[in-house]
């Protein structure tokens, strides 16, 4: 059971933000994604950040909770630091020791990156913070749902994730069992090399795959005993209508990315 | 009403039907028990009320539309509703409302009458709190009741559990049942209970005893238990009340009046006493 | 020699916000030779309890010792393990073995036994249940009937030869006449085997059957022990715990308030039919 603090997951809640259309929230994600590969210097980042912090504070979740869920990406914002830092070709020289030549170009290279990739996992995880998985699936059937004319399955694809969500809990709690089940017969799983370690996966995948089996078996026959028959003539209890916030939502968005545009234009030339 | 017409149902290579020529009418706002051994053949039975088996032989008909019909295979499972036996298996999406509203919304049901529906369904079986939770935080008896929820949310005129207590503690086992004799009494939906609880039965207008694929009795609970030598050759039991009033009659005590419940048999027992 | 719990806490998640308590100060002991039931509502801590037994979970606080080893203690765990046999609900779910033999031997094969000794355990473990070796051996564990899978799961654990069996609802979604085998085995483990049984059951009329000590757990706490009679002749402080007592009780009580002159301590249907049948006499 995991008690730490993991990135984007759901936070529930009931303001103005969670309140969003799941695909106005997608697609401000979508747009914000497009706004920080536009920002071309570095002070323009200011904007997107503030977008976070804007968002966080209608959301109601403090900015120390997002600061906390970035931690597990900090390596890997470390490593691009670096490796920006030392590969990033430059003219104005501002340290150099044996191989390591560190330039004023490389270095706001690095910055810039770093930044970019900071905002970008921030503003993202936004989306997953602020929408339930239902909601997200529900968002993501109906935005899809005019590729089914080309033959997408996208509410096939859409029930699909609802069951898993569905499941997620119920396997889990499978594999407990199993797994205790068999260390009661003995079954050693904290120790051995990583040959006997697999071979010890055995006598719990089995079960879990049968099991699962079973339960996909049954599961279709109450969805089908429930007048299941796929997306056909089909309604649903939450219709998703767009609201005067989620056009609000577009418009605080759209600006943003002009005014994006407009601040690295003023700012001008390389980054 | 539900007729079942010589139905016989075989599963692929199974050596033996899993129903051979079993005929049955369920009359409305009946409240009738299947009782039988595991592999009797029960469960086949309430899979072809509707139409999720269609039989090998024979005819199942709801309200006169046939299960082998594809076209009115919807209408008749909107009628029919079943709640199968692992609470875990049977509910399809995370959050109680949704998971409610599921039936509605693939027969087509306008958004603002599914809201009602879910609404009144869940007040019925006590939920209406439970909402907005994920249904996997609930107990077995809870998740039951949502599956009995999604069912009424169908409006169905038929509720089949299919052994739907048998996982259950006997807490949740007490909830559902009691649901079920309330829907069954307030509003006259017909209940086809099959079970291995004996002490299930009791309350029921009608017991029908499988066994072998075959129905091998049929009657009101007092003449079905009063054939209890009968019922263990095919693997059941006779409630402990009935086992009890059996023994003493046997060992020569004189009780009347056919007790069934546990305080009709205390009533029994008294009297007789008092006679003496 | 004995399973003694001494003032057993366990805690889940125990350093976050969401700790939750499943048992507090838990003592109790479990004399070998005894059949022990444990009764309690869903989420009184029976699961956490049993899994005490052989160090699946370990005391947050105080200490279970099995016949004097430590569970906490690694080395002596691992022979905890093969003392205390534990059969979860729905074993049959833990089946995987391509053979019913091979998966009998999976226990004895853990526990580093010839291949020729897990064999022969294995066979006469099948027999223990009533499963005869020579039709079902070789056949695979996921084409039997419910019944038989639960049986041969059981053989599973009773492979290991485990001085203590405990099982978790063994009876669980089993027909009536499953449930009178499974009952009926477990008695004969006990007179043949000598094998200590600790059942947790829903039914109560099982535990008035067969238990000849209880432990009622309720909210993580060891409330009531004692023999059945001294259990079930508490009907009231039961029912407050939401728990039930068995039929033959309730009924026997009625009786008795309504002036019929019987033993108050009656606990199965056997118990108050010769009572009845003698006092008419």
């Amino acid at each position: 059971m995991g008690t730490k603090i993991t990135l984007g997951q759901y936070l529930p809640g009931n303001t103005v933000i969670h309140k969003l259309d799941p695909r106005t929230k997608i697609i401000l994600m979508i747009a914000f994604i497009v706004v920080i590969f536009l920002v071309k210097r570095i002070p323009v980042f200011l904007i997107p950040a503030l977008y976070i912090v804007g968002t966080l504070l209608l959301a109601k979740i403090p900015v120390r909770y997002m600061a906390s869920s970035l931690k597990p990406i900090r390596w890997l914002l470390l490593i691009m630091f670096v490796l920006n830092l030392f590969l990033t070709d430059g003219d104005t020289v501002l340290l150099q020791f044996w191989i390591v030549r560190i330039t004023k170009e490389s270095l706001r290279q690095a910055v810039f990156i770093t930044l970019r990739l900071l905002l970008l996992v921030a503003g993202t995880s936004l989306l997953t913070l602020t929408t339930s998985p239902i909601e997200l699936t529900d968002g993501l059937e109906r935005l899809m749902s005019p590729l089914s004319v080309l033959k997408f399955p996208a509410h096939e694809i859409a029930m699909m994730m609802t069951i898993a969500l569905r499941f997620i809990p119920t396997l889990m709690e499978e594999v407990d069992r199993i797994q205790k089940a068999q260390m009661s017969r003995g079954i050693d799983f904290s120790s051995g090399g990583l040959i006997s370690r697999l071979k010890n996966m055995i006598p719990i995948l089995v079960p879990l795959f049968v099991s699962s089996f079973r339960r996909a078996d049954e599961l279709a026959v109450a969805m089908e005993s429930r007048c299941y028959h796929g997306s056909e003539g089909r309604t649903r209890l939450h219709q998703l209508k767009m609201q005067r916030n989620d056009y609000l939502a577009f418009a605080a968005m759209a600006l943003i990315a002009a005014a994006t545009v407009i601040f690295s234009r003023i700012l001008g030339g390389a980054i | 009403m539900i007729q079942i017409s010589d139905v016989t149902f075989s599963y692929e290579d199974a050596p033996s039907p899993a129903l051979s020529h079993v005929s049955l009418e369920i009359r409305d706002g009946e409240m009738i028990a299947v009782v039988g051994h595991n592999g009797s053949g029960k469960s086949t039975l309430a899979k072809c009320l509707n139409g999720l088996l269609l039989p090998t032989e024979g005819t199942v008909s709801v309200n006169g539309m046939l299960t082998s019909d594809e076209s009115s295979l919807l209408s008749i499972r909107q009628h029919v509703g079943i709640v199968f036996q692992n609470p875990d298996n049977q509910l399809v999406t995370t959050i109680v409302e949704e998971d409610v509203a599921f039936g509605p919304e693939n027969l087509g049901i306008p958004s603002d009458e599914i809201r009602k529906r879910v609404d009144s369904s869940l007040a019925e079986v006590g939920m209406s709190s439970y909402a907005l939770h994920s249904s996997s935080t609930l107990s077995g008896g809870q998740k039951q009741r949502i599956a009995i929820a999604g069912m009424l949310a169908m409006q169905p005129d038929v509720l089949v559990l299919d052994e739907a207590t048998a996982m259950l503690d006997p807490q949740g086992h007490r909830e559902v049942i009691d649901i079920v004799e309330r829907l069954h009494r307030e509003k006259g939906i017909t209940i086809v209970m099959i079970t291995q609880h004996m002490e299930e039965t009791i309350g029921c207008d009608r017991i029908v005893v499988m066994g072998g694929g075959q129905i091998r009795m049929q009657g009101t609970p007092r003449e079905i238990f009063r054939r209890g030598s009968e019922l263990q050759d095919l693997g059941l039991d006779v409630p402990e009340t009935v086992w009890l009033r059996n023994t003493l009659t046997s060992g020569g005590m004189h009780l009347e009046g056919d007790p069934l419940t546990i305080e009709e048999t205390a009533e029994a027992i008294c009297r007789s006493f008092l006679k003496k | 020699m004995s399973i003694v719990f001494e003032k057993v806490s366990h805690c889940y998640l125990a350093e976050s916000s969401l700790a939750f308590k499943a048992l507090s100060s838990v003592s109790l002991t479990i004399e070998e030779g005894s059949f022990t039931g444990i009764i309690g509502h869903t989420g009184s801590g029976k699961s956490t309890f049993l899994q005490h037994l052989n160090g699946l979970l370990l005391p947050t606080e105080g200490t279970v010792t099995v016949d004097g080893l430590d569970t906490r203690n690694k080395a002596q765990c691992r022979q905890v393990r093969s003392r205390v046999g534990i059969v979860f609900q729905y074993p049959e779910y833990q089946l995987f073995e391509e053979s019913v033999i091979r998966d009998v031997m999976f226990g004895p094969k853990n526990m580093g036994l010839s291949e020729e000794e897990c064999r022969s355990r294995a066979v006469t473990a099948l027999e223990q249940v009533g499963l005869d070796p020579e039709h079902f051996s070789e056949l695979s564990p996921f084409d039997l009937s419910g019944g038989e899978k639960r049986r041969v799961a059981l053989a599973g654990v009773l492979a290991m030869k485990p001085k203590y069996l405990a099982l978790d609802e063994p009876m669980a979604g089993l027909d009536p006449r499953g449930r009178k085998e499974i009952m009926a085995l477990l008695e004969r483990f006990r007179k043949d085997l000598g094998c200590t049984v600790i059942m947790v059951s829903h039914s109560m009329d099982d535990i008035a059957r067969c238990a000849d000590r209880v432990i009622v757990l309720d909210r993580g706490s060891a409330v009531m022990q004692g023999t059945p009679r001294e259990i079930f002749s508490r009907e009231e402080e039961l029912k407050d715990l939401s728990l039930s007592v068995p039929q033959a009780v309730t009924l026997s009580h009625m009786l008795i308030r309504k002036g019929l002159s019987l033993p108050s301590d009656l606990i199965t249907a056997d118990e108050l039919a010769s009572a009845l049948l003698r006092e008419v006499k």
